[in-house]
């Protein structure tokens, strides 16, 4: 164990700190993120949205079947999903700007917008 | 106990779930461009409903008004070209006709929609613009005896010109206008919050909840919005540019707007943005004032819109320069880190 100590040098003690501060910053950037105001779900070719203010349970239709939306507590998450995996069950809540669950199989995305989605149409 | 009180919670859970809080979006193409129509506040299936009453009615607008292939338009123009008298069985169209002629002598001639023989003559009468300048000699021809709208004359519901140049083509006008008979479906329907979109002319009916509906201002030579504004109830937004019908010759642009005095696309503005609050025929002249004020020249451009009673606006010359008026400037919010050369008026 000594021996181990004594073989690590400075750069190494270093490299470690500059690693460790680096997850943490990250860590503490993730969890501060701005939370959401809305939930935009996106199946074949349509969008809607919905303010998380508000608690629903929905489910949406695709290729595979029926992929089923809850939102609870404003935070959004897939309850039930015909496809596979299930990826997107195990990917929990979320309900910070910009989190967004995929659900490929089954072509289902679901993606937590700010107040401040920058704008609701183009003007052109 | 508590099995029950989860079955109560997610009964209600599933009514909430009906309930009015969400933005249904519905998408179409019609009149060459796309159409989103985003409602708020309603069921699914209502704003479904009520986006293919929308949806129908453009349709049927875009057949009946199209300046090209066979429709009322066409055929009132076969009997200009023809020096006759064309009866007009529609009120509507009469009134439409009637219309575009104020909406000529009030813009001094600067909006002009007899000048479809001008655009054709360019490429533009083509769902893919031609790529060719015209000859200037079939230009001069047009030029020399002008086509001007307030030389349709009607009579009761009888149409005619003795001006064979004039070739009807309401471009310029039929997307506003769509946007105020979607206005009046919407009100039919008891609908009071929704975002019409038909390719860049926006209405904004009610709000989104206790928010104003958004848009982005597209940046005439870039990908990205460049400004987003909140558009209050009942204002609608409209842009005349030289970046979505265009062709590049001789690497100079040449848009789809025509001067009407020259004959030529214009190549000292890149867009005109104005914003017309609720009044009589706001969502028409949403579309149709944006022409003036991006055809006419720098120096007239503040006067004309001060005339027209524009009160919204932002132009982005050739150089890049934002003219801005004092209204538009106190909302609008700027996006991205570009310095922008901006003057207010």
């Amino acid at each position: 164990m000594s021996k181990f100590i004594n073989s690590v040098k400075l750069g190494d003690v270093l490299t470690i700190l500059f690693f460790m501060a680096l997850v943490t910053l990250l860590f503490i950037k993730l969890i501060n993120l701005p939370t959401g105001e809305f939930l935009e779900i996106e199946t074949n070719n349509e969008s809607t949205i919905f303010n998380l203010e508000h608690d629903i349970q929905k489910k949406f239709s695709g290729p595979l079947g029926l992929t089923e939306i809850i939102i609870h507590n404003k935070k959004a998450r897939i309850k039930e999903s015909p496809c596979n995996k299930k990826y997107c069950i195990h990917h929990g809540w979320i309900n910070k700007i910009n989190e967004t669950i995929v659900c490929i199989p089954n072509e289902i995305r679901i993606s937590i917008i700010g107040k401040n989605k920058p704008y609701d149409s183009t003007n052109y | 106990m508590n099995y029950l009180n989860n079955v109560v919670l997610i009964f209600l859970l599933f009514l909430m779930g009906c309930s009015d809080n969400q933005i249904t979006q519905n998408k179409d193409y019609i009149f060459g461009t796309i159409v989103d129509i985003k409602i708020y506040g309603e069921t699914k299936q209502n704003a479904d409903h009520v986006s293919n009453l929308i949806f129908n009615d453009f349709h049927h607008l875009h057949t009946y008004l199209h300046p090209w292939k066979t429709s009322a338009i066409s055929n009132i123009n076969e009997s200009i070209k023809q020096n006759r008298w064309h009866d007009i069985d529609d009120p509507e169209l009469i009134q439409i006709i009637q219309d575009n002629v104020q909406l000529y002598k009030s813009t001094k001639g600067w909006f002009n929609p007899a000048i479809g023989k001008l655009v054709q003559l360019w490429g533009f009468h083509s769902d893919v613009p031609g790529q060719k300048i015209p000859n200037g000699a079939d230009i001069l021809d047009l030029i020399k005896n002008p086509p001007k709208m307030n030389q349709v004359i009607i009579e009761n519901s009888m149409l005619r010109s003795e001006n064979p140049n004039i070739q009807i083509d309401l471009g310029g006008y039929a997307k506003g206008y769509a946007l105020k008979r979607a206005k009046k479906i919407l009100e039919a329907n008891q609908i009071s919050n929704a975002l019409i979109n038909i390719g860049g002319n926006i209405l904004a009916m009610g709000k989104k909840g206790k928010q104003f509906w958004k848009v982005g201002i597209q940046h005439p030579r870039e990908n990205i919005a460049f400004a987003s504004i909140e558009l209050k109830p009942g204002w609608s937004i409209g842009t005349s540019g030289d970046y979505q019908r265009y062709f590049i010759s001789n690497n100079k642009r040449y848009s789809h707007l025509i001067n009407p005095f020259t004959g030529y696309p214009v190549d000292h503005t890149q867009s005109a943005t104005i914003i017309i609050p609720p009044k009589e025929n706001s969502e028409v002249l949403s579309d149709v004032l944006s022409k003036p004020i991006y055809l006419s020249p720098k120096e007239d451009k503040v006067k004309l819109a001060n005339q027209l009673q524009i009160n919204y606006f932002l132009i982005i010359l050739e150089n890049g320069e934002i003219m801005i008026s004092q209204e538009m400037n106190k909302h609008i919010e700027w996006l991205g880190d570009k310095e922008k050369n901006v003057k207010i008026y």
